[in-house]
């Protein structure tokens, strides 16, 4: 492992630290595969064996279709979940990418008094309450846009975009300007095309934040069918935590939800991370150093 | 008179960038700026049916549901959970990060580097639902792998999520899988930009592997470490509301029941918004000032601070 060509024999400390690191990443990705192998197991295997980290013999799809036709809203959480992460990115990212425009422009006046105004709110909360009271004023409770619009900008995802804009060459959009472009045409025709890694890393960040998120819908929202999937994931957690006393037995099996089925769900629900995970990774490094170096 | 007309004609030069601005300035005084507002309910007798007006409007009561808050026998104990629970993860979790982008910067093979650092940025991205349902899997008194052993070798379950000794361990163990490798970015970010000619400098005088990392790369980390530190003592009254929401249930309440679910408990399931709001604003100012507080310190260490 850590015998790189032409270094010669690896010393001792680094083969153990290689050996380390191999069972730190083991310890990762572990639990996320015996989750993934339960989902795929019967249910009384699971119970009289606990999980497997590979999946066993006699395979069963029956946690997933259990889920995916209809048992506890599951699919129609699943479809919530999908239109909020999706409108609320796009929302999101138009509104943080237009003031993070004109906050790259330090010759604005009365750009600093307004970024204060927006730098304020990341050291000074409401907090839980008064923003329920706020949410509820507007008339938001029981809707999903309170699953949306509380959550929409991050003050700090727009420092780091308007960190990024800054960092363009004021000379390409100096000369579109000389040709009469208005500041749009040149934020969205410019700026944005030249800063598309930025936006990448950025807006997956927020989509996986309105993807995870399962908080709000718990204080915002009282009819269940409006539900996001990882609310009522946490739903099936949080019955079993306070049933777990009662223990359950090799003939409660067919009693929903199960490990397998909750294992299913959970699968799932981290899926798509997963899968736009590789994406992710290809950008986000660089993405949160244009923070810390500039920050 | 000419300043006026310049400042005129320059406010229409920047007409749309001030547009541009308008939907995030609104955004944040209806959902920022309001809920401030909104603390002031901590003094009054506000009900929600009041609306945005009553947070100006609502009859004044003073200081009777601090009173209430910090003479109820919970206070201390709640205050105590929040500081031991994020003390612990300060102590434990800190510097772990630091330890493991040391032991990935040790490594010569690229590809194994990459790899390490993609599977242990990976539990970042999972929500604490998620990995609470790992964490009953494995841990659960009923179903749980590890109990299904545990039964195998010792003759007997244990019920590891109920109980008040075990609980804290597993909010700082899970905290640590999941961050660990997030929480590594900045510091091999940090150590890849540390100036080699300081390495070279350092074997010219003869100093081996470890005297480089010892005298070099720990002094390039300090400054990152020092800020990063600094930061998270400030943010110490955050001690993983989702985290515990997620994990905790009624026999560890005693030991796992921070402020932050208590204002929520309090306040969202009880009703009792004028005591859970007072616990709120207390917090808010005390993160408040703790910030603060730090970014000076930072500053005095000659760095260029959070602002």
């Amino acid at each position: 492992m850590g015998r790189g060509a032409g270094h010669g024999t690896t010393p001792p400390y680094r083969a153990f630290l290689a050996v380390l690191l191999a069972a730190i990443g083991a310890a990762m990705v572990i639990p996320i595969l015996m989750v993934f192998s339960t989902s795929l197991a019967p249910e009384v295997e699971v119970l009289r064996y606990g999980m497997r980290i590979l999946p066993t013999t006699g395979l069963s799809l029956d946690s997933y279709r259990y889920i995916l036709l209809g048992a506890e809203g599951f699919a129609r959480a699943l479809w919530v979940s999908v239109i909020v992460t999706a409108l609320g990115t796009v929302l999101s990212m138009t509104m943080t990418c237009l003031i993070a425009f004109p906050m790259s422009k330090f010759q604005l006046p009365g750009r600093k008094p307004i970024f204060l105004y927006c730098f304020f709110t990341m050291l000074f909360h409401g907090g839980l309450i008064p923003t329920f009271f706020v949410v509820k004023a507007v008339g938001l409770l029981d809707s999903i846009w309170s699953l949306i619009i509380p959550s929409l900008m991050s003050v700090w995802y727009m420092i780091l975009l308007s960190n990024f804009f800054g960092s363009i060459p004021a000379s390409l959009e100096e000369s579109a300007v000389i040709d009469g472009a208005n500041d749009l045409w040149v934020l969205t025709r410019i700026v944005l095309p030249l800063s598309l890694p930025a936006i990448a890393t950025i807006g997956l960040f927020t989509a996986v934040g309105f993807w995870n998120s399962w908080f709000p819908a718990v204080i915002y929202i009282n009819d269940r069918d409006k539900y996001p999937m990882q609310t009522i994931l946490r739903e099936m957690l949080y019955s079993l935590n306070y049933s777990s006393v009662l223990g359950a037995t090799i003939e409660d099996a067919k009693e929903p939800p199960s490990a397998a089925v909750r294992s299913a769900a959970i699968v799932v629900a981290t899926l798509p991370i997963v899968l736009v995970y590789p994406f992710l990774q290809k950008h986000f490094v660089k993405g949160v150093m244009v923070g810390a170096v500039k920050g | 008179m000419t300043g006026g007309r310049t400042l005129g004609a320059r406010l229409r030069r920047y007409r749309l960038l001030y547009l541009m601005m308008v939907p995030a300035v609104v955004y944040l005084f209806v959902f920022k700026y309001m809920p401030i507002f909104g603390l002031m309910t901590a003094f009054r007798d506000y009900h929600p049916t009041m609306g945005l007006r009553g947070f100006f409007t609502a009859p004044w009561i003073g200081f009777k549901n601090f009173r209430v808050f910090f003479g109820s026998i919970y206070a201390g104990q709640i205050l105590a959970n929040t500081v031991i629970i994020s003390g612990l993860k300060i102590a434990f979790i800190f510097p772990a990060p630091i330890v493991l982008a040391l032991m990935i910067n040790e490594m010569q093979n690229t590809v194994f580097q990459r790899s390490i650092q993609t599977v242990t940025y990976l539990p970042h991205f999972i929500s604490w639902v998620v990995i609470g349902g790992i964490l009953f899997d494995m841990l659960s008194i009923s179903s749980g792998s590890l109990n299904i052993l545990l039964e195998r070798l010792i003759g007997h379950r244990v019920d590891f999520l109920g109980n008040p000794g075990a609980f804290r361990w597993i909010l700082v163990v899970s905290e640590m899988w999941k961050e660990v490798g997030w929480g590594s970015i900045v510091y091999l970010a940090a150590i890849a930009g540390i100036d080699t000619e300081l390495y070279e400098a350092a074997s010219i005088d003869g100093a081996g592997h470890f005297r480089q990392v010892w005298h070099v790369t720990l002094p390039g980390l300090l400054p990152t470490v020092t800020v990063l530190f600094l930061l998270r003592i400030a943010a110490i009254l955050d001690a993983g509301f989702e985290q515990i929401l997620v994990l905790y249930s009624p026999p560890v309440y005693g030991v796992a029941d921070i402020l932050d679910t208590y204002v929520y408990r309090v306040g969202m399931t009880q009703g009792r918004y004028g005591v859970a709001t007072a616990a709120g604003l207390f917090k808010s100012v005390i993160g408040f000032a703790m910030v603060v507080g730090a970014n000076k310190l930072v500053r005095l260490t000659g760095q260029k601070g959070l602002y």
